[in-house]
């Protein structure tokens, strides 16, 4: 046995003279001790500390120690006792009678479960029933007491409508679909909102008389629902009906189903020009049903779920708003929607740079909303997840969010860009015919040459094509496959000469009648 | 009742077969223990009698301090009284005793390390208690007992414990490590680096002393 470091052979010194070490070891350090000088010191020394450590001062006894300890316990149990309301021996009794009460109140409470859950929820709608009445108190005004069709057109095409007479605040819908939707309000600065009458519409677009009955139906009821979505009140709170923020679009489907696929392409161009932040996308389906396109801007009998903003809190209420009377009120007092405004602009100063969240209702699933104030604006974000509000047709309207698609393969540089908006009923394209150039060249391959005959005027250009026809060029352009990219030449040919016959017959249209 | 056919009784029950007459001073712990658990309040007298010194020195050893030994020592016992009805005989009554102590001592130590700023009062008002607790048998070196006492008082907490349990009250490995509640192989390397801590510090002294 050999100790490894001056460590263990401390340790064992120090178990040696403590008589803890059985015989080898015992042994081991006897030997140890007489051979080295430096671990006979060490032992030396460690004796000298335990007979210094043992004969150290040591107190005298403590008189009255016990005096003071049964007096300490005396004076305990008496405070204990007067903590308890009955003998101290009734303890352990009054205890098990206190867990049996525990035991049986909770049983009971168990059973009784659904009826105190009701009570509760009943409590608590009472309570929200309050502070809603709170918020909403005084006059309750409509925002938009009246709005013409060209307004109506308006918000449907831009979402925007005007908050006062000099259009300098105004109300927008934004939609983003991965968020959800946005209302907001705020003034307007430099920024140009493009207007848009009725009257433009049907001389571009051309929709039949039967088209324009629907149209016109479609804005009517977009009118009465823009009027009926927005109030305020007169302690600077205001109801918002969340549907407003999918109203836009709605309408715009409305009247895009209405339309013949010709029409379509003319409405597409009205609206692409204006830079709407819509598209069309229905493709060469024709139109719909009037039913079916005013079914979902049919107005509700029942009260429907506002949004109640103030600057303190946001909650979701049910509300019942008899809008004729209130706007009969309103043609009886001319001032009322100057104070309208004068409320509006103070909610939004009042709101300033500050995010209410939604009061949350137990048992009430709450959707995704939060209110956001800036300094001279208030934005109110709607998630996507509010139950019971139309759902925007994917099928006739689609956000102008274009997505980039570029090729994949051989060539990393740009050839091709696509921009398409992600379903097989269209696809919007950028050809970028230079970068295909070159890439043809680059590989020697004159079986290319032919899509350069069409190019001037194709070349950047957008194109509306039905998605299963363009899917195998994607497909191609993705493989670099050549033959199939030339029958897409051929398709671009095809689809200028269409568009070059129908400016041709739109010009005889247009044109004055010959003279004899 | 034949001895073979039965159960070897606990020790507490075996004691209390002692004749009736003997003072309760003379009387085990055990037995006492047991006379308590019976509701007899005055055995418990006998073994703070018993223990107190032992108690009181062992926390002057901890924190050579005479100003907290009469406090502490009154805390270790009342939370003796308080849990003797839960001794269920698994160890000597003294090394559950002297593991309160500790923990007590212990607790009192972690108090003082959260309120350091404490210390100076603390050390002025135990001046003034010094008075009270007088030292006895002064060796006849007293500085160099000052010094050793300056050198426990610089140790950690566990190493001081450990070296006073051993060298100071002459607790075995075993009962170390049941008293601090750690394994004896702990026990073993805390007294071997707390001597070794020692020598340094006291190292000149040693030389002479030897």
């Amino acid at each position: 046995m050999k100790p490894q470091s001056k460590t263990d052979r401390s340790q064992l010194l120090s178990s040696y003279l403590d008589g803890e070490l059985d015989e080898d070891q015992t042994r081991f350090v006897e030997t140890n001790v007489l051979q080295d000088p430096e671990a006979r010191r060490e032992l030396e020394n460690l004796r000298a500390l335990e007979s210094l450590i043992a004969a150290r001062m040591r107190l005298t006894p403590s008189i009255g120690f016990w005096t003071r300890l049964s007096t300490e316990l005396e004076r305990r149990k008496r405070e204990e006792e007067n903590l308890l309301p009955f003998p101290r021996k009734y303890l352990p009794l009054v205890s098990l009678g206190t867990a049996v009460v525990v035991l049986v109140v909770g049983f009971v409470l168990f059973q009784q479960r659904a009826t105190l859950v009701d009570y509760v929820s009943r409590q608590s709608e009472r309570v929200q029933k309050s502070v809603e009445d709170n918020i909403l108190k005084g006059s309750l005004m409509p925002l938009f007491a009246h709005i013409d069709k060209n307004q109506a057109l308006q918000f449907a095409m831009f979402g925007t409508l005007p908050l006062d007479a000099r259009a300098e605040t105004e109300l927008r819908v934004n939609e983003d679909s991965a968020r959800g939707y946005t209302i907001d309000m705020d003034k307007k600065g430099d920024r140009k909102t493009p207007t848009v009458t009725v009257k433009e519409f049907v001389d571009e677009v051309r929709p039949s008389h039967a088209q324009l009955q629907i149209i016109d139906s479609l804005l009517d009821l977009g009118r009465v629902k823009l009027e009926g979505s927005v109030f305020v009140a007169e302690d600077r709170a205001m109801a918002v009906n969340p549907e407003l923020s999918r109203l836009n679009r709605v309408m715009l489907s409305g009247i895009a189903a209405a339309l013949e696929p010709e029409q379509r392409v003319r409405f597409e161009r009205f609206l692409q020009v204006r830079q709407a932040p819509y598209m069309l996308s229905g493709g060469r389906r024709g139109s719909e049903s009037s039913e079916r396109i005013l079914h979902t801007m049919r107005l509700r009998e029942r009260s429907e779920a506002f949004l109640v903003v103030s600057p303190e809190t946001v909650v979701v209420s049910r509300l019942d708003i008899d809008l004729d009377s209130l706007r009969r009120h309103i043609s009886e007092v001319q001032e009322v929607q100057t104070s309208v405004a004068v409320h509006m602009n103070s909610l939004i100063r009042r709101m300033g740079e500050r995010e209410v969240a939604v009061r949350h209702r137990s048992g009430v699933p709450i959707p995704q909303v939060r209110v956001v104030g800036g300094s001279e604006f208030f934005s109110i974000q709607i998630g996507n997840d509010w139950e019971g509000l139309p759902r925007p047709s994917e099928m006739w309207v689609k956000p102008r969010m274009p997505v980039q698609v570029g090729t994949r393969g051989r060539h990393p540089g740009p050839s091709f860009n696509f921009q398409f908006n992600g379903d097989d009923s269209s696809v919007f394209f950028n050809l970028d015919l230079d970068s295909l150039m070159i890439r043809m060249r680059k590989e020697g391959d004159a079986g290319g040459i032919e899509i350069f005959k069409g190019d001037r005027r194709s070349r950047n250009r957008v194109f509306q094509l039905d998605g299963r026809e363009m899917q195998p060029f994607l497909d191609s352009a993705s493989r670099g496959q050549k033959r199939k990219i030339s029958k897409l030449d051929s398709l671009m040919k095809e689809m200028e000469k269409r568009e070059r016959q129908q400016e041709r017959n739109q010009k005889k249209e247009d044109s004055p009648v010959p003279r004899r | 009742m034949s001895e073979s056919g039965h159960k070897k009784q606990p020790m507490a029950y075996q004691t209390l077969a002692q004749p009736a007459e003997v003072p309760l001073q003379a009387k085990s712990d055990e037995v006492l223990i047991t006379l308590i658990h019976q509701g007899e309040h005055a055995a418990f007298r006998v073994l703070v009698e018993r223990y107190q010194e032992r108690i009181r020195n062992l926390i002057y050893s901890i924190f050579h301090e005479p100003g907290i030994v009469e406090d502490l020592s009154q805390e270790v016992f009342i939370k003796a009284y308080e849990a003797l009805h839960q001794f269920r005989f698994q160890s000597s009554f003294y090394t559950w005793l002297y593991r309160i102590a500790v923990n007590k001592s212990r607790d009192e130590l972690r108090k003082r390390k959260v309120r350091r700023w404490f210390s100076l009062q603390s050390m002025m008002e135990s001046s003034d208690k010094e008075l009270g607790a007088k030292i006895v048998a002064e060796p006849p070196d007293h500085e160099l007992q000052e010094l050793l006492a300056a050198g426990l008082k610089s140790l950690p907490d566990k190493y001081r414990i450990a070296v006073t349990l051993k060298d100071v009250e002459g607790f075995s490995y075993e009962e170390i490590a049941e008293i601090m509640e750690c394994e004896i192989g702990t026990v073993k390397s805390r007294l071997s680096r707390a001597r070794a801590m020692l020598r340094k510090i006291l190292g000149p002294l040693l030389k002479e002393a030897v």
